[in-house]
């Protein structure tokens, strides 16, 4: 564990690069409140199938986790920038291809944007990104918003460590 | 007040200094940047300690100026808080100590003098040390019986001499893929060491044992057992800890510092007088205090009259590598074996830590066996991609839960020399200030390619061990990349004040009154991870600080 850092670094490094790249790209003031969580919880659902044997997404509780994210102060805001220029962009990958927003297409349709987004470097990042907070809000401790009666350890049988914290500190 | 001594960091560097001289009667203040969390306040919050680094500071209040050498010679520019890239580690009472994972090796005699057992190496500035192993080994044994170090004394070609036989405490209990290792390296002709842990297998020294919580590196101990600064020394000793003070500047004269200078966490200054001054803030940041403290007796910093500060920045060089044991070729009672909770490894390997390349002798390292850390979610998004493929849904949902139910990861570390050469430094960098309206430091990065190079030898041999058990999925990176929670350098100890910032004492040669002993005295930084190393040497100038402060009160 002595090196984990050094890996760590190495990841975050990379990300950070494409983090300032894109940013800096487009600040997506026109991206509406409500258009915008919509919009995240849908990618969220087609990032992640619930499934008969998967945690649901009620217990997962993804979209509260990342509003949270957004909120938090230790989380760089050329990240949450980045979090929300991906959704103009999503729909302005939409709208070329079937001219309508992400939200109003079709299943089928919208895992073909995924799938064309995910082709560029700042799709690919911001699909890992959100990806990334699905995975947080189903492992992380329940004390942040998610991963209600423990049902991401219990899918994976993983043991929490102790003391679990009683409260979220970020 | 005027204090006996004041000390600046209160981690493994500076805490073994104030215990000792707490212990023996003076009067001794711990100046401490971070906050003061106690045992009560850790749990294992992966949210909050690994993914949100709740331990080191926000980068937009304060950051580093990293200056990358480009193979060309030129260099590139970061501003840590634009690239997230941090150099920070453990910001809190007992400093980093308080993370570690506490794996626990001395030195050996001959990286005391690598200069003249191994020889100049061109493009780098190895240099012996002022002191010999023997001259440590008693404090090394010291730190074994008060911080508390457990494990078994392994026989291998390169065990370094011990005045005492065992550890005084018997080994943590361990999972049973150790008898897989072993066997693996009997039939490679290796020789297994169990790795020593600055943790107690059981309680001792006013602290509790192990709870094998299964969540150790990066988090802080919530049982004491691990060995930090703050559970081994500095709740057990009298000196005055003073968290959030954040010290920006010392004062001196033209041979002696008088005050240093803090901000409290209300961005208040305020001013210690202190007889002797013990900087210990982790290396990057002891040197940038020395440079930013200008004066009309030192125009470039503290202490920087020779040019020295700064120079000669180090890390651990060395990698990581890692192989999978998966269901499918173990049976239900190896399954059950592999994935018990809680249990360690505790293997390391230093077979090579010298070896003959083309019949010339060289400096080889260690390699540390491990689990992957428990993280689940780390575990988790590390399986977003096959190849270069980025996966979601079902697809991503399956290969989790397969790969993290139905097998595990024994991972590896290798430890060798960083070269110290002239394009790994601290200096400061002007154009960006800290919330304290401090200029931050900069650090000039510099690999030398003979570091990869031994690096690749040992990982190749760490490979060896993992295919003879049997792991699939095998890789390893040895690379440049700089691990922050392993620095040392720039303040370097030496005979030769034109070339070195402080004596074989760790005291600067250039003032009568301050001494460094955090990892900044190392001249070249061996092949294992520091901190057993630090805390032995900070208890022996402790010892020095000790009978000076005697002479002069009598």
């Amino acid at each position: 564990m002595y090196l984990h850092s050094r890996r760590i670094l190495f990841q975050k490094g990379i990300s950070a690069l494409c983090l300032t790249l894109f940013s800096r790209r487009l600040l997506a003031e026109n991206v509406q409140h409500s258009d915008l969580f919509t919009t995240l919880h849908t990618v969220q659902h087609d990032l992640y199938a619930e499934t008969d044997t998967m945690p649901s997404h009620e217990a997962i509780n993804a979209l509260v986790y990342l509003k949270n994210v957004l909120k938090q102060p230790r989380v760089a805001k050329a990240h949450k920038r980045f979090i929300v220029n991906g959704v103009q962009w999503l729909n302005e990958a939409s709208i070329a291809r079937y001219k309508k927003h992400y939200t109003k297409l079709a299943a089928p349709q919208r895992n073909i944007v995924l799938q064309t987004i995910v082709q560029e470097q700042w799709g690919k990042q911001w699909i890992e990104t959100l990806l990334t907070y699905i995975y947080e809000a189903m492992l992380g401790d329940p004390v942040y918003g998610g991963n209600r009666n423990e049902v991401g350890w219990k899918w994976l049988h993983h043991t929490p460590g102790k003391p679990r914290p009683t409260k979220a500190l970020v | 007040m005027m204090y006996d001594v004041c000390i600046i960091g209160s981690g493994a560097g500076g805490a073994p200094i104030a215990y000792e001289l707490s212990r023996a009667g003076f009067n001794v203040i711990v100046l401490e940047k971070g906050p003061f969390y106690g045992e009560d306040d850790f749990t294992k919050d992966e949210i909050a300690v690994s993914r949100r680094d709740l331990y080191t500071p926000l980068l937009e209040d304060e950051q580093h100026v990293i200056y990358e050498r480009q193979s060309d010679g030129s260099t590139k520019r970061y501003v840590g808080s634009e690239y997230q890239w941090s150099f920070w580690n453990g910001s809190m009472v007992g400093g980093s100590s308080n993370v570690m994972s506490g794996y626990f090796h001395r030195f050996k005699p001959n990286d005391f003098k690598l200069r003249s057992v191994f020889g100049a190496i061109e493009g780098a500035n190895v240099v012996d040390w002022p002191i010999s192993y023997e001259v440590l080994e008693p404090y090394y044994t010291k730190v074994e019986t008060v911080i508390g170090v457990s494990g078994t004394v392994s026989t291998h070609p390169f065990m370094e001499p011990r005045s005492r036989a065992h550890f005084p405490y018997p080994p943590l209990a361990e999972n049973g893929l150790t008898q897989w290792f072993d066997t693996a390296c009997k039939t490679l002709g290796y020789h297994t060491m169990v790795t020593p842990r600055a943790i107690l297998p059981y309680r001792d020294l006013d602290r509790q044992g192990c709870s094998y919580s299964n969540f150790c590196g990066s988090y802080g101990c919530a049982t004491g057992a691990k060995g930090s600064a703050r559970a081994a020394l500095l709740q057990r000793c009298s000196a005055r800890i003073v968290s959030e003070a954040f010290v920006f500047r010392l004062e001196s004269t033209h041979n002696r510092v008088t005050e240093a200078h803090y901000f409290d966490k209300d961005n208040r200054v305020h001013k210690v007088r202190a007889g002797i001054f013990v900087v210990a803030a982790q290396a990057i940041e002891s040197s940038r205090l020395l440079l930013n403290s200008k004066n009309r007796y030192f125009p470039k910093g503290v202490a920087n009259n020779a040019g020295q500060v700064g120079k000669n920045l180090i890390f651990s060089a060395g990698g990581v590598g890692e192989g999978r044991f998966v269901f499918e070729s173990l049976t239900p009672a190896q399954q059950q074996t592999l994935m018990e909770p809680g249990l360690f490894v505790n293997r390391s390997l230093q077979d090579w830590y010298e070896y003959s390349r083309k019949g010339v002798r060289q400096k080889g390292g260690t390699i540390d066996f491990l689990f992957e850390h428990a993280n689940i979610i780390a575990r988790s998004t590390r399986e977003f991609y096959d190849g270069g493929t980025l996966l979601w849904g079902s697809a991503l949902q399956e290969k989790i839960h397969k790969r993290l139910t139905r097998s595990r990861v024994l991972t590896f570390e290798v430890f060798n020399d960083w070269l110290p050469t002239d394009h790994c430094r601290v200096g400061i960098d002007e154009t960006v200030r800290d919330k304290y309206g401090m200029p931050v430091g900069a650090i000039y990065l510099h690999a030398h390619p003979h570091d990869l190079e031994v690096g690749e030898f040992l990982a190749q041999k760490a490979l060896k061990v993992l295919e003879s058990m049997g792991a699939v999925d095998i890789s390893y990176s040895i690379s440049s990349s700089p691990p922050p929670n392993l620095v040392a350098g720039g303040c370097r100890f030496g005979n030769d004040a034109s070339t070195s910032v402080l004596d074989a004492n760790c005291k600067a040669h250039e003032l009568a009154n301050l001494y460094v002993t955090d990892a900044s005295f190392m001249p070249t930084g061996g092949s294992v991870p520091y901190t057993w190393t630090i805390y032995a040497n900070a208890f022996r100038v402790a010892d020095v600080i000790h009978r000076r402060l005697k002479t002069a009160r009598t």
